[in-house]
This record gives C-alpha cells, sequence and structure tokens, in this order.
C-alpha cells in the first residue's frame, strides 16, 4: 500500500519517537517491524489510513523543507519537526504514537530486552517459587502482632 | 433466516439471565429443587486453548478484540455504553462465565463494617443483612473456585482459605517489608488463581496475563468451576440469546422475558421465576427497557431506584523504582500483597470509610508504555522514552482502591439514541467522582508513596489524583436491597418488592461497595438468595 519513499518517510520520524538505546543494543522503532504493523493498520481501518496519510504529507513536506536528501537529514532537526507536528497537530501525533507503541513492544524479538519472554506467556509462564510457609508466617508475623483491624459490628 | 412472528418456548421453572459469576452461583444453589432450570446468556462459550495469551502478539489483543471495554472490543455480543458524563468506563466481558473470564481474580471479602455504614459512619445506608449472613456462602463459594490464600487476615473475622497462598513474588516480599517497617496492616491477597493442583485444574503458571484469559485454566471463570457441575445437573444453557425485556402479566408477576436468538429472530421465554444476573450495568439495562402500564419506568421500579445509586471503585496508581528488577511481570497480575490498613473510618482524617492499598504487578512492556502504570497517558517519545523503558524492569506499584458511596445522581439510565446490533437501547452512564473519594484518593497515594519509599523505592511516579478511566470493572448499587421498598428495589433476600417472583442477585443490589474487588461477595449473596428461596419455597410470592 505504501511506497518506498511513504515508508522511508515514515521511517524518519520512527526512528526518533523511539530511538534505539545508546549502546546499539535495542532497536530503534524504524528498524523493527513497526512499519509493517502500521501499514496492516492502516489498511484494517479507513479512518487510521486517512489519519496516517495526513502525516505522510506533513512529513513529505517537512523534508522537501530542508532541501536535502531524506539519508542526510539530521536527528535534531527530525525531533524539531516532531515537536512541531505534536502541537499541531496533536491527534495525528497521538494515535501515530500510540500505535507506534503497539508494533514496536508487539515485536515478540523487542520484548526480550526487557527481561520478558518472546514466546507467548502460555502454555510456560514463568518459574516463581512459592514462598516456604515458615518464611511467610515470618513475614506477617508483625501484622499478626498489631492484632485483630476490623470493626466488629 | 429472520423470522417475523414470535418463537414461543414451554415455560420453565426458574429463568436466568445470564451465565456469569453470580447467574451460575443461583442456579447452582436452585439445582438442589429438582426444579427446570434454563440460562440465557447473550455470549457463546470462549476457547480456553485460544486466549490471547497463547499467542505471539497477545499484548494487542488487550486493545482490540479482547480489551475489557465493550466499546473497544466491539465483539457480536457486546452492546455498547455511553460513557460520554462519566470519568470511568464500565468493562466487562460477555461470554458463558461473563467477567470471570477477563476478570484478575482478586479474592477480598467484604469488611463486616461494610454492611453497616449508616450505623457505623453515617454514611450510605446500612444493609438488611450482615456479614455473619453471608459467611457461610463465602466458605460454600471458596470450595467451589478453589480459592488460594493465608488463613488468619487479622483484618477479617478468622476463616480458613481453601488452598495456600499462590506466590508473592520478589515484589511482594519487598514491599511486604516496606509496610512492616511502617508497621501497617498488609496480608497476601486472597485470589481465585490455584497455587496447587485443584479439582482437575492446573496451578498457575505464572504467565501475568490474566486479563487476557487463562488458558492453564489457574484462574477461576465459571465457565470451568460451576458450569460443569450445572451442566451434569441438567440445567439448560440457551447461548447467543440477547434479553430485550422482561414481561409482565395482568396480576403484576413476571411472565417471563423476551429475548433475540443468534438468528435474530424475538423469543418467548415464560417462567415461574425470573432472576437477573447481568452485572450492575446489564440489569438496570434491562429492567429500565421493560416497560408496561403497570410499570412505565420500568419493571419493578415503583421507587424509582432502577439505575440509580451506581458504585464503582475510583482508583488511581503509584508506582516506584526501586534498584534491583522486581519481576513483575511474573504472576498474577492483580494478586500479590493488599494493605488494608486505611479501610475503616478514622475520624482524624478528612473522610469516611477508607480504602485498600493492591499491589498489582505490572504488566508487559506494551501496556507499560501505553499508560504507565494506570496513568492512561502515553509515556514519552524520543529520549525519554528509552529512559523510561529503562525504568520498566524496577518498577512495583500500589493501586489505591477507593470506597465509593452511592449518589442518587450516579446513574445508568437508557440512551435510546445508541443500541446494540438487535437494537435494544444502550445503558448511559451519568457518574462524578464524590468529593469524599477525592480526599481519599489524595490521601491514598500519598500513603502508597510513603509505603513504596519504606519498601526502598528510590523514585515515585503518581497518576496525580486522576482516576483511571477504565476503572468501572465494580458495578454496584443501581437496584439495592433493603426492607422499606420505598428506597429499595429488592428486599433481604433478592426478591423484587414491586415484583414477587422477579429476582435480582448481581452487584445491582449491593447497598454499599466496600473498598474490594466485589465478584466474591456478589457470588457469595447470590448463594445465599438462592438458599433463601429454598427456605421460602411453599410461600415464596406472598
Amino acid at each position: 500500500m505504501w511506497n518506498i519513499e511513504e515508508r522511508n518517510l515514515l521511517k524518519l520520524i520512527l526512528k526518533e519517537l523511539i530511538p534505539a538505546s545508546e549502546d546499539g543494543k535495542i532497536p530503534s522503532a524504524g528498524l523493527t517491524n513497526v512499519i509493517n504493523y502500521l501499514e496492516k493498520k492502516s489498511k484494517e481501518e479507513l479512518s487510521v489510513k486517512k489519519l496516517f496519510n495526513v502525516g505522510i504529507l506533513r512529513v513529505k513536506n517537512f523534508v522537501i523543507s530542508t532541501k536535502k536528501d531524506i539519508n542526510y537529514i539530521n536527528s535534531k532537526d527530525t525531533i524539531l519537526f516532531l515537536k512541531i507536528l505534536e502541537n499541531e497537530e496533536p491527534f495525528f501525533f497521538k494515535e501515530f504514537l500510540k500505535h507506534t507503541y503497539m508494533g514496536y513492544y508487539s515485536e515478540p524479538t523487542v520484548r526480550p530486552y526487557f527481561g520478558v519472554s518472546s514466546n507467548p506467556p502460555h502454555p510456560i509462564g514463568y518459574e516463581v517459587p512459592l514462598e516456604e510457609s515458615n518464611f511467610l508466617e515470618s513475614l506477617v508475623e508483625p501484622v499478626k502482632k498489631r492484632g485483630v483491624c476490623y470493626r466488629k459490628c | 433466516m429472520q423470522k417475523n412472528e414470535i418463537t414461543k418456548n414451554p415455560k420453565v421453572d426458574v429463568l436466568i439471565v445470564g451465565a456469569g459469576a453470580s447467574g451460575a452461583a443461583i442456579a447452582h444453589s436452585l439445582t438442589e429443587l429438582g426444579v427446570s432450570i434454563t440460562c440465557l446468556e447473550q455470549g457463546n462459550w470462549v476457547d480456553h486453548t485460544n486466549f490471547p495469551s497463547t499467542k505471539p502478539d497477545y499484548e494487542l489483543h488487550r486493545y482490540s478484540d479482547f480489551s475489557c471495554d465493550p466499546n473497544v472490543r466491539k465483539q457480536p455480543q457486546d452492546y455498547p455504553i455511553n460513557s460520554d458524563e462519566s470519568p470511568i468506563t464500565p468493562v466487562n466481558y460477555n461470554a458463558v462465565g461473563g467477567s470471570t473470564i477477563n476478570y484478575l481474580g482478586h479474592w477480598p471479602r467484604f469488611h463486616p463494617s461494610d454492611f453497616r455504614t449508616r450505623s457505623l459512619d453515617g454514611v450510605g445506608n446500612d444493609w438488611p443483612i450482615d456479614y455473619e449472613t453471608l459467611e457461610p456462602f463465602y466458605d460454600i463459594n471458596s470450595n467451589i473456585m478453589g480459592v488460594s490464600g493465608l488463613s488468619g487476615n487479622p483484618a477479617y473475622p478468622y476463616y480458613k482459605t481453601t488452598l495456600p497462598p499462590i506466590t508473592i513474588g520478589k515484589l511482594g516480599q519487598i514491599l511486604a517489608k516496606g509496610f512492616n517497617k511502617l508497621g501497617w496492616h498488609w496480608w497476601p491477597s486472597d485470589t481465585t488463581i490455584l497455587s496447587q493442583e485443584y479439582e482437575g485444574r492446573s496451578k498457575c503458571v505464572n504467565a501475568g496475563t490474566c486479563d487476557l484469559g487463562c488458558a492453564a485454566g489457574a484462574k477461576a471463570s465459571v465457565d470451568i468451576t460451576y458450569w460443569p457441575l450445572l451442566k451434569r445437573k441438567r440445567v439448560e444453557l440457551r447461548t447467543q440469546c440477547r434479553v430485550r425485556e422482561v414481561t409482565i402479566n395482568n396480576d403484576g408477576m413476571a411472565k417471563g422475558v423476551l429475548y433475540y436468538d443468534s438468528e435474530g429472530n424475538l423469543q418467548e421465554q415464560k417462567a415461574e421465576i425470573v432472576v437477573m444476573a447481568c452485572n450492575g450495568i446489564g440489569t438496570p439495562r434491562i429492567l429500565l427497557n421493560s416497560k408496561s402500564k403497570l410499570f412505565p419506568e420500568g419493571i419493578a421500579n415503583r421507587s424509582g431506584l432502577i439505575g440509580k445509586n451506581l458504585m464503582f471503585h475510583p482508583l488511581s496508581g503509584v508506582v516506584g523504582i526501586f534498584d534491583e528488577p522486581m519481576d513483575g511481570f511474573k504472576g498474577p497480575m492483580a494478586c500479590s500483597i493488599l494493605s488494608q490498613e486505611f479501610y475503616e473510618t478514622d475520624k482524624s482524617r478528612d473522610f469516611v470509610r477508607g480504602y485498600g492499598l493492591h499491589s498489582g504487578r505490572y504488566t508487559t512492556p506494551m501496556t507499560y508504555a501505553l499508560g504507565g502504570y494506570g496513568t492512561d497517558k502515553l509515556i514519552p517519545w524520543g529520549n525519554e522514552h528509552r529512559k523510561s523503558m529503562d525504568e520498566y524492569p524496577y518498577l512495583a506499584g500500589l493501586t489505591v482502591v477507593t470506597e465509593d458511596l452511592a449518589r442518587e445522581s450516579n446513574a445508568v439510565t437508557l440512551d435510546s439514541g445508541l443500541t446494540d446490533s438487535n437494537g435494544i437501547p444502550a445503558p448511559k452512564i451519568s457518574y462524578k467522582v464524590d468529593e469524599n473519594t477525592k480526599k481519599m484518593l489524595v490521601h491514598g497515594e500519598e500513603r502508597a508513596k510513603e509505603a513504596l519509599l519504606a519498601a526502598g523505592a528510590k523514585k515515585i511516579i503518581s497518576a496525580g489524583g486522576d482516576v483511571w478511566w477504565r476503572a468501572g470493572w465494580h458495578q454496584m448499587g443501581t437496584a439495592r436491597m433493603g426492607n422499606n421498598p420505598e428506597n429499595s428495589v429488592v428486599n433481604s433476600w433478592g426478591r423484587c418488592h414491586d415484583v414477587k417472583n422477579l429476582f435480582i442477585v448481581d452487584g445491582s443490589i449491593f447497598v454499599t461497595a466496600g473498598a474490594v474487588n466485589p465478584t466474591c461477595t456478589i457470588q457469595a449473596l447470590s448463594l445465599y438468595i438462592g438458599d433463601s428461596i429454598k427456605k421460602n419455597v411453599e410461600n415464596l410470592f406472598d
């Protein structure tokens, strides 16, 4: 649906919305499948498509205004543009940001960077040992010592 | 293909509307009568093997087809809810099992004082029953649902839990030490999530996505607890049947209901007794839509109170950032520990009644990014985003769950301009957070910060007193119980004052809200009403 130019325009801002980690280990939103997710959303929902088209046009105009090839636009200029966009098109910006976050964090390859399994939670789940009853009893001991704390009526 | 005429079904003894927590419980109780029982449910059975938590993109389902918000979910069985005039929107699930499909399984009981707020604190109304009345039914229900917990909580009269507690986890242990440092009450949460195998159900695998359905079967939803028992006792369940109205005969008794089947055909089901079990929004919606010459303002509504006195539990959250990873995504979402230090009225405070501090485990990275910990605000973009997400593994949160006081102006009405797929008017919510509750929220956030700091938090993030939009899980009070027909809808055992073969068994009949998750009390109440029907069966309609 989106052509290469449009995809590149959106990637330009995606990599600033969720930048890579300083050490480069965690990728930016521009380097994951976020663009594919956004395109899928845009295909599924007409209202999203219309909204994203507004954004694409604004990014295109921004790139033209820099008089630079898209590959040479620096991060500082893009961030400045995004701040203007956030102010002037708040509804688009919030929705686009929301979908960017959803696309990024639904990537199974991204979750492990935050300690969360790339697998679905079921059926394996996580190993968390049950507390030993002695340990738990010692933990609640001060609470018990204070006595009843409800009103009898 | 849709037919024009109404299909009439043979009369049954008991007709229950709604196959969720309360409907299943009363059906179970009434099976002892050996009468014919039919239950109509607008949703369908859900396939536990296909829950979102089994899919790689599981988090996305939380914001689409498995959202707790029916206005987002928009599944065929859902009805829309107009919440334009409310800071809190009701959330639910429509299926066999009702909202127990996507609830979080937190299972605290009401306190004895919750039934006596007028006598004790001069607010709300006293219930016509008390804690002791419900106590045996809490126990019966616990055994059917399978409740894990630690017996001996000093915030309650003694009761024994069915199973040992689930793990409170690293997060719970650290917070517990903080509460101990302050000398405040806390206790491992009671929950319907299994700490060990029980009645053929598996124990919890700590997946952390209880709201997306428990594919392990460790969380008790009533489709896997009560309904297998009910099927064995030949309770008839008709799914994808949406009730439009309760009909009435010339004697002022409920005749039965009119409902739309899955094909959109209108059917009539007559019954000796009709039981409403559609939650605190769905029940008043149907009753208000059941207009007749005898009841022009909705069936059983001579008091004018159906739909009024809507109570939620307004919530806000506070998060602490700790020095070490808290593993908050591991383990049941809402159930770790619960502090009821500030539950009861303390005259030195500027509010009456109280609140609980619930230690929810925080969920997955996407949910954090989209709303933080209940702040309903996206976390920042750019470099700030990366900093926020760097903190994600180190989070632990406390949720302030406040008691709501009944106000007639907080109400469910019908919105004739908004309908479901069968053309039935949608419920409209008019609701404002009470001044007393606002003070509680402020107090609660400050105490939550203290507790988190005492536990070792290095930084605090707070919602700043804003209530969560999707906090409308607990819907109560819209057809309340009482002895006086002028200021209540049902009597002390759930029978409508105005229509003596019409019963209500869901959260609608709550007189007060307490400050705890209500499903445990809803089901105990439903079992108690079933018991009362059995005891009064000889003179049920006197």
